[in-house]
């Protein structure tokens, strides 16, 4: 099945969950938000992708 | 916060202290200061400022011309009753003097506004004495729509209401709305207003906030001189002016200064504005507040008054009659004495051979 | 002491920085110390999957204040998710609206800015909107709940100084929220007189940031801050002298 994730489109396995995604990112300093919604950090091993989803990875970067 | 609140910080402020630690460097540099905040302020009002009187007319001149050009507006005003359930010592109109009482009929209004019409003048203040019963809300949406027809410009000053009371008189063509505190302390407000809804302090000092809620774009503030402090007043008048303008940029502000005249009842003041001290005031507002209107009635005399109008007057009335009907139909007791006894074409004259330019209407809602 | 209150929370500096544009993060740090900001803006951005970067909010100590700000965002709607993103992601309830669709000069939006304070307010946050420096729009803003107002001084990063310094004194002198001016100032000295005028802080990113030195640019901002809040407090202010030959006004009063 299909996802968008940050924008691009992106095939994963079926039942793949939020956490499966981040495999190489850290966990603290990043938000996540499915289809605009926020999944707050421990509920993202838990929280199975379906298709069409629209996912977000964010972190923080400098500003002014 | 709350005017109330921003008063509260002055219970234990000590005025003369403060006035006997004024110099001449800070009078100097409150006068050159391009924003003068409260303490600016003070140093204006103090009595060692007066020493610096005509360096203070100057400036004061400066800032009127710079906001407003040689212009002055005018306005008169007409007393549709002088009913009053209130009690207070220095008023004409108190209900405990045995004067006759005269309330205009509808009909009555109608001639007097085409008399005062005849001016040429378009601003136009009504009063009343503060009786809710004899001169109920619907009474004053009827004179409203009256003067409507030959006024572009409306202004009450009639009994302190709510604010759901003065958006009907909004509705019905009310622009401004003229409320003296008379006195800021407190004390000595209590002493006067014996009894009545007058007597209640708070619910009279909140009455400008509820005409700039209920729309007004005017409202016009002071305290009447002679009761309490000098200087205090006028600060708190200040003050006042200066807190609502902050909170309410839509409403223009103006601020009078009357001082206690010869009135039926015999109300011996506590204390007297002399002349140096009213210019002093009048300069102490324009500096502190470059935008705000001050406006000079007829209770002071015709001389006076021109010599106000090159400083930093902004605002006259012109060929007033102060008794209920005084233009045409009926002889009632002034609520206080003219002394500027000229009528409106005379001070008109006057004004433009003083090289003034009389605005005639200013304003109007459409 | 001197103290700057922002919505519940008190600050004895009157500097606040930013993250953007730093060649090396680890300036950062020693940029706050040195300097003593408290406050310090932040970004959000997607996570780059290929190359994911270093968060930024490990080069800052946890004891600085964040203000995450809502750069990207177009219009009210956008900002307001970016906001409880930042909130949700543990940054406090700080926030700054900044909301831009005008990519040539980069100015803010301020009708879309009222919008979204007016929604984040009333949410529980902190906002300090950034706007055009205009007196009925932070009226408008006091109105809705903001906690501070942030009037740029000149177009972002122009280092331009008060260009505006009309509008902004305009603000400062009617303001009942503390005025904390933002953009444009590219010198000490443009942070000094924004203090002297009156205002309640400044926030300077892009000027320490790509400085040759930061670490020394932070310190001067600081102490420029420092002065200018000093001769504020002091009353100190131009004098002009007063001379002119004119007739007497109040010969009348026979003084």
């Amino acid at each position: 099945m299909e996802i968008k994730l940050n924008g691009k489109n992106k095939k994963i396995e079926k039942n793949s969950t939020l956490k499966d995604l981040l495999p190489t990112l850290n966990p603290d300093t990043i938000v996540t938000e499915v289809n605009l919604e926020i999944i707050k950090k421990d509920k993202r091993k838990d929280f199975i992708l379906k298709n069409g989803d629209c996912v977000e990875i964010i972190t923080f970067m400098g500003g002014g | 916060m709350s005017f109330l609140k921003i008063l509260k910080e002055y219970d234990d402020f000590d005025f003369s202290g403060y006035f006997a630690n004024v110099t001449d460097e800070m009078v100097l540099n409150s006068i050159n200061k391009k924003s003068l905040d409260k303490f600016d302020f003070l140093n204006l009002l103090s009595p060692r400022a007066k020493i610096h009187l005509e360096k203070i007319a100057q400036k004061a001149h400066e800032i009127t011309v710079a906001n407003f050009g040689y212009t002055i507006n005018l306005y008169l005003p007409i007393y549709v009753s002088n009913y009053c359930s209130s009690d207070c010592l220095y008023c004409g109109f108190s209900k405990k003097n045995k004067i006759p009482r005269k309330k205009l009929s509808l009909e009555e209004v109608e001639i007097e506004a085409r008399e005062i019409a005849k001016s040429g003048i378009k601003h136009i203040l009504f009063l009343t004495g503060e009786s809710r019963k004899i001169t109920p809300l619907e009474y004053l949406c009827n004179v409203t729509k009256i003067l409507k027809k030959h006024f572009s410009f409306v202004a009450i000053e009639v009994y302190p209401m709510s604010q759901k009371d003065y958006e009907v008189l909004f509705k019905a063509g009310v622009d401004g709305l003229t409320v003296y505190q008379e006195v800021y302390d407190k004390e000595l407000y209590k002493s006067v207003h014996v009894s009545g809804e007058k007597s209640d302090y708070k619910y009279r000092l909140e009455t400008p906030e509820r005409g700039a809620k209920a729309g007004f774009r005017n409202l016009n503030i002071g305290a009447l001189f002679g009761i309490g402090d000098i200087a205090s007043e006028a600060f708190f008048s200040g003050l006042h002016a200066s807190y609502l303008s902050k909170k309410y940029l839509g409403c223009e502000l103006g601020l009078s200064l009357p001082r206690i005249n010869e009135a039926e009842g015999g109300f011996q003041p506590n204390c007297i504005l002399d002349d140096v001290s009213f210019v002093q005031i009048m300069c102490a507002y324009r500096l502190f507040l470059p935008r705000v209107e001050i406006n000079i009635s007829t209770r002071e005399d015709a001389d006076f008054r021109d010599n106000l109008l090159g400083i930093c007057a902004t605002k006259f009335s012109a060929g007033s009659k102060t008794e209920v009907g005084g233009y045409t139909v009926a002889k009632t007791k002034p609520q206080f004495e003219i002394s500027d006894t000229r009528e409106s074409d005379e001070v008109i004259k006057r004004i433009q051979e003083l090289g003034y330019e009389p605005v005639y209407k200013n304003w109007e809602n459409i | 002491m001197d103290i700057l209150k922002i919505g519940d929370r008190e600050f004895s500096s009157r500097l606040l920085t930013g993250t953007g544009k730093f060649r090396d993060k680890n300036e950062i740090k020693p940029m706050l110390k040195q300097s003593g900001s408290q406050i310090i803006t932040i970004a959000l951005r997607r996570v780059n999957l290929e190359n994911p970067q270093d968060n930024i909010l490990n080069f800052i100590p946890k004891t600085t204040t964040l203000l995450p700000n809502t750069s990207g965002a177009r219009n009210a709607q956008e900002a307001v998710r970016i906001a409880h993103i930042a909130r949700d992601a543990g940054c406090g309830n700080f926030v700054k609206i900044e909301v831009i669709h005008d990519a040539l000069y980069l100015m803010p939006d301020n009708e879309e800015t009222i919008k979204a304070t007016k929604i984040l307010a009333k949410d529980g946050f902190i906002v300090l909107p950034y706007i055009s420096p205009d007196i009925v729009t932070c009226k408008k803003l006091e109105d809705v709940g903001a906690s501070a107002v942030m009037p740029l001084g000149s177009p972002i990063g122009s280092n331009a100084g008060l260009q505006t310094k009309n509008l902004l004194e305009m603000i400062i002198q009617n303001s009942n929220l503390p005025v904390i001016i933002d953009a444009g100032i590219g010198l000490p000295s443009h942070a000094s007189m924004a203090m002297e005028m009156g205002a309640d802080a400044v926030l300077i990113n892009t000027a320490i940031a790509t400085a040759n030195d930061p670490i020394s640019a932070a310190i001067a901002f600081s102490l420029a801050v420092k002065a200018g809040r000093m001769a504020y407090l002091a009353k100190l202010e131009n004098q002009s002298r007063y001379a002119r030959a004119s007739s007497p006004l109040t010969g009348f009063l026979n003084l």
